[in-house]
Parts: structure tokens; C-alpha cells; sequence
């Protein structure tokens, strides 16, 4: 019986010792933003759902494009606790704050881009999927206004998949 | 390096699996041990760690607190140490619900040398009638060789009808 502890141990510290890329997801960065309508919205307040967290600005077109198709599959999977962020990264959000009134998922502010440093931005539109345990789940890298597309299936793909673990 | 370990991982489960076909139960039991220690081996670094970083003589926390808070809805707090700004926090309906059922909040743990300081928070939210509304209050305070603890309170002025914000040392 103790070898079996002494077994399980080592190969609990094994475990443990596997580096991080063995599991290419990562926690999302926790943060807070004043958001239209519904106060203040901290990120780890949504743990237990599944966070379609994306970052747009009206100054991008693909963004504004793309973010009635994230709403969509947002609302389609609402039933089962998935919920869509928009982070707004503009530096003077009054023109993002008119247009926000029309969307129907909460969209917060971002005037000093502190998130997005946070998730270090480097490309728009960025849209990424967070599970129920606060984990950024790891996508393709698609790039161009041509893969769009396939940014949404994959979303949808990966968002199946979650929902039916 | 990477492999090798994994390899072992794999290797030492795999040889977890004929024995556990005897007894699941107690190995069950034996895991469910291991990970409870292991929970409270995280908690005990987690102390180890403040200890390290904040060792007793330099540390300095601050603390908000609420009470009542009808004349003030909390939007964000940002606290100013010596001229330098150390925590700025933006809080959500649900923490400010969590404050007004007395739950305390810390703002900030940091280091101090001791000598003299001054703390500077600035309070912004909605005041009375639904104005915006933004206070500052200063604390200056001597920090000695002992852990520095301060509390900053919110709290109602009945007789002004406005709110209150408090700055006071824990002894």
C-alpha cells in the first residue's frame, strides 16, 4: 500500500513537472471595465460560463462586420451559459458608445487600452474563446480579411466542443 | 527533457492501473489524500510567498470597507501613496453588494520603508440625487517596525445627507 502511494506521488510530481506547453490553454487575464448599461464588469464574475471575449473599435471595419455574426452564435448558445464581451478599444469611446446602444450583449470600455495590453493586442479583429474555468482556449491563427470565415467556425467548433464536455 | 519527464508520467500511471484494479476504493481515498495535501501545500506557499514579499517590518495593506452606503454608490477607488499611484480599482455591482453586506475589500499590500507617509484615495461614484461624484481623502501616518494596517470607510452622514469617507489606522 505504501508503494502505491509512493507510485502515486511521483507520478503526481511528474505530472506537475510537465512544462506549460504541454497545454497550450492559459488563464485569461482577470480585469474590470466600465461597461454600457450594466456598471462595472469583471471578467472572473463570468467563471462557470463560456466568454466570448472580443475586442473591437468603430475605426475597424472587419470588427464591426464580424461582431453581428459573434452575437449571433453568443445568442444561440445562451440557453447553455455562453456570454459575449466586446471590449471596445477606442481612446474616446462617445461615438462606440452610440453605436453600442443597438447591440443587445454587453459591451465595455477600454479608453486606455489597459486589456489590451493585457492580452497583448497585436492584430483586429481578435476574438478569443474562454472556458467555464477561466481558460484561453487555444485557436488556429488566421490571419487576413479572407479567413474570416473560418475564424467563426472555428469558434463554433471549439465553443461545441465545450459545451459538450 | 520535456518527453522524457511526460514518459514517466505515463510510464508510473500505467503502472498505477494494475494495482488499483484490486482496491480502487482505498487508492481512490489515497488520491483524494494527495490532493488535499497538495491543496494545502499550495495554501502554505501561497503564506510563505506574502511572507517573502511582505515581510512584517515594511508591509503596509489598505482596506475598504462600506457601510450603508445610501448616499454613495462605489464606482472605483484610486489610492496614491507618496505621490505615486499603487492600486486603482473599478468595482462591480456585485462587489459593492458584497461591501454593503460588510464584507471588507483589500485595496492594496505593498512595502514601506518606515518614516513618515501619506495616502491619498480618491473616491468616485454617484453621490447624492445621481450626480457624479469624486472625493479625495488624506492620511498621513507614521509607519513603524511593525506591519501597517489602514481602513478606509464609507459611510452615510444622516444629518448632512451626504456620505462620509473615513481614513483610520487599525491599531
Amino acid at each position: 500500500m505504501g508503494g502505491n502511494r509512493l507510485i502515486a506521488t511521483a507520478a503526481l510530481l511528474a505530472l506537475l513537472a510537465l512544462p506549460a506547453s504541454a497545454s497550450p490553454d492559459r488563464a485569461a487575464p482577470d480585469f474590470a471595465l466600465p461597461s454600457l448599461g450594466d456598471g462595472n464588469l469583471r471578467l472572473s464574475e463570468f467563471r462557470g460560463q463560456v466568454v466570448l471575449l472580443t475586442f473591437w473599435a468603430t475605426w475597424c471595419g472587419d470588427c464591426l462586420e464580424q461582431l453581428p455574426a459573434l452575437a449571433e452564435l453568443a445568442r444561440r448558445h445562451a440557453g447553455r451559459g455562453v456570454e459575449l464581451l466586446a471590449v471596445n478599444i477606442d481612446r474616446h469611446s462617445h461615438v462606440a458608445r452610440e453605436l453600442a446602444g443597438r447591440f443587445d450583449f454587453p459591451v465595455l470600455f477600454d479608453e486606455e487600452q489597459q486589456v489590451a495590453r493585457l492580452y497583448d493586442l497585436r492584430q483586429m479583429p481578435v476574438t478569443l474563446l474562454i472556458d467555464q474555468h477561466g481558460q484561453v482556449q487555444e485557436l488556429p491563427r488566421r490571419r487576413g480579411t479572407r479567413q474570416r470565415g473560418l475564424v467563426l467556425e472555428d469558434l463554433s467548433a471549439r465553443l461545441a466542443m465545450l459545451l459538450d464536455d | 527533457m520535456n518527453r522524457i519527464t511526460g514518459l514517466a508520467a505515463a510510464l508510473l500511471l500505467a503502472t498505477l492501473v494494475p494495482l488499483s484494479a484490486g482496491s480502487a476504493g482505498s487508492l481512490d481515498g489515497e488520491l483524494q489524500a494527495l490532493k488535499d495535501q497538495v491543496l494545502d501545500l499550495n495554501r502554505e506557499l501561497y503564506l510563505l510567498e506574502e511572507e517573502l514579499l511582505f515581510p512584517a517590518n515594511t508591509q503596509v495593506a489598505v482596506f475598504l470597507s462600506m457601510d450603508v452606503g445610501e448616499f454613495f454608490a462605489l464606482d472605483s477607488v484610486q489610492l496614491r501613496m507618496n505621490d505615486s499611484t499603487v492600486a486603482s480599482y473599478l468595482y462591480t455591482d456585485r462587489e459593492v453588494t458584497a461591501l454593503h453586506r460588510g464584507g471588507v475589500h483589500r485595496l492594496y499590500l505593498g512595502n514601506l520603508r518606515t518614516g513618515e507617509h501619506e495616502l491619498v484615495a480618491v473616491f468616485t461614484g454617484q453621490g447624492p440625487h445621481e450626480r457624479d461624484y469624486r472625493r479625495a481623502t488624506t492620511l498621513r501616518f507614521e509607519k513603524g517596525t511593525g506591519p501597517k494596517f489602514l481602513e478606509l470607510q464609507i459611510s452615510d452622514r444622516v444629518s448632512k445627507q451626504q456620505p462620509e469617507f473615513i481614513v483610520r489606522e487599525w491599531e
